[in-house]
């Protein structure tokens, strides 16, 4: 099965925090967009068009997207959401459909490749990423002797494009900095890694003070006026002023 | 520019009380996409390939258009979780059909409760959009009975390209100076590598409009081009009437044109239009 997935797209950006007021009236829902083809369109429409989406990318923790898919098409046929997010899966017309055995990285990498590219990029022991992504030795080493293109059942993969999700917000976060470096100058780093909170890294990357009674493993959005410089003070990281920032994994 | 002659009866008239656009077409018109989209219920399910032919004979008759490809759709809805440990989804699928012309300019994407219409060479409302719907839903009825209508909404995808633009802030002029906003800023403006802009428009309690724009590189040409995309609709549940829809779809066109010129300088607009009116 020719399969096709959006890219998650890291957007240059400082994310914000949202504060839930005292008094919370639900959001206006978000306009739904009429959807628009781009199988037959330029490369610079469809260029223009997805340049839109990645500068109106979503925040939101859950997201909807339909999408329709021709079988001889190389791009999504129609993007109903005004913008797309995370990783998607394409279905391609004319292929059986088991939705619930695909899984895929962010550009269609199987997982492997994902696993090695990770490992490549934080400097890890091959055994601390399977501790980190939950992914099993003998797991790993079916990946190596599948032929290329065979799919992979979603729950093999454990954690891994959760951690490949991180790495991108993480990279984001610290710019131009050596990731591998970063995650061994502190042993909180990598604990958090090892034990799978990487939520937690996240937070770590984007110093956010982490708010008492919050669950392991999970992120939680702290209410700070956006435009107000504060000083963000971290128990054992060196201390820097930033603007407001938000818990970024969604 | 010249005013619209007399007052446009209400099936005319844009949605919002905005003023009515100047129904002059277009030379080289920046439009790259139309699309309208109908949303509705009914008791019909799946669309037997019979039925989507004769919904294609109807159409390549009406437009006098060729229709050659009749492919199956199968849209995938699918909702992805990634605030827990490992991502998760949701998710459904139904099946429909897309007619497709050869090249690709005139496609109906139909599934049992969505019609879309999309036309990559849109020539004037009545042609190129008013009656292949007509068509369209004409043929939805009698196949799937529909009963009630959700969404009508009306997309409208503008690429302003001029080889001379090479700088954001050199579409002053060409677009309304308060869409460029920033781009005209007395000490950064000239500095504005990107900018990019969604506003959302209320028109009354169950219509709205989404305007996105901005500037964007083109890198074929190291040029600047200008993006508009005008999404207008009516999101509200009333019964399938052909012709309501037709005259919601209409007032919609209507209410995207007029938009339409608001963002467009009225100087540049004038070098765009000809004589021959819209309709």
């Amino acid at each position: 099965m020719a399969m096709t997935a959006a890219m998650p797209v890291s957007r240059s950006r400082t994310p914000r925090i949202r504060q839930t007021p005292v008094h919370w009236d639900p959001p206006a829902p978000e306009p739904v967009a009429t959807p628009v083809g781009l199988d037959f369109a330029s490369r610079a429409f469809i260029d223009a068009l997805e340049g839109f989406n990645v500068a109106f990318g979503s925040d939101w923790t859950q997201e909807l997207v339909r999408i329709v898919r021709r079988a001889d098409s190389l791009a999504p046929d129609f993007a109903t959401s005004v913008y797309i997010d995370g990783l998607v899966r394409v279905v391609t017309v004319g292929d059986s459909i088991d939705l619930d055995s695909l899984v895929g990285g962010a550009d269609g990498s199987h997982p492997l490749r994902v696993f090695d590219s990770l490992r490549s990029e934080l400097g890890v022991t091959q055994k601390d990423l399977f501790t980190a992504t939950g992914v099993k030795h003998r797991t790993y080493h079916s990946w190596k002797s599948k032929p290329a293109g065979s799919r992979t059942r979603r729950e093999s993969v454990g954690r891994l494009f959760h951690l490949a999700d991180s790495v991108a917000d993480i990279r984001e976060a610290l710019g131009n900095v050596d990731l591998a470096a970063w995650l061994r100058a502190s042993d909180v780093r990598y604990e958090a890694l090892l034990e799978g909170r990487f939520d937690d890294l996240v937070d770590l990357a984007w110093a956010i003070p982490k708010p008492s009674g919050r669950s392991v493993g999970t992120s939680s959005r702290v209410g700070i006026a956006s435009e107000v410089d504060l000083p963000i003070i971290r128990s054992t990281e060196v201390p820097r002023t930033s603007r407001a920032k938000q818990s970024v994994h969604r | 520019m010249t005013d619209p002659v007399g007052t446009p009866a209400l099936s005319d008239s844009p949605y919002g009380n905005l003023p009515p656009g100047d129904p002059r077409l277009l030379k080289d018109a920046p439009l790259e996409v139309a699309i309208c989209e109908v949303r509705f219920t009914g008791p019909g399910n799946a669309i037997p390939a019979e039925a989507v032919t004769r919904i294609r004979d109807a159409l390549a008759s009406a437009l006098g258009i060729e229709f050659p490809n009749i492919q199956i759709a199968t849209q995938g809805t699918m909702q992805i979780n990634f605030s827990v440990g490992a991502s998760n989804w949701a998710g459904d699928q139904i099946q429909g059909w897309q007619i497709a012309s050869a090249d690709g300019k005139h496609s109906a994407t139909i599934f049992p409760g969505t019609l879309i219409w999309q036309v990559g060479a849109y020539r004037r409302w009545s042609e190129s959009m008013r009656q292949p719907i007509e068509v369209l839903l004409g043929a939805l009825e009698g196949e799937l009975r529909p009963e009630l209508v959700q969404r009508v909404g009306l997309r409208y995808v503008d690429r302003f390209v001029d080889p001379d633009r090479t700088t954001p802030g050199s579409w002053a002029g060409r677009i309304d100076s308060t869409l460029l906003g920033a781009l005209s800023n007395p000490t950064f403006g000239q500095k504005v590598a990107g900018a990019q802009q969604m506003i959302q428009i209320y028109l009354d309690e169950s219509r709205s409009g989404v305007l996105r724009h901005g500037p964007i590189p083109d890198p074929a040409t190291g040029s600047i081009n200008y993006l508009l995309d005008l999404d207008v609709s009516a999101n509200e549940s009333v019964a399938f009437e052909l012709k309501s829809i037709l005259t919601t779809a209409e007032r919609l066109n209507r209410t995207s044109l007029s938009l339409f010129q608001a963002c467009v300088h009225p100087d540049y607009l004038k070098t765009m239009q000809q004589e021959e009116v819209d309709d």
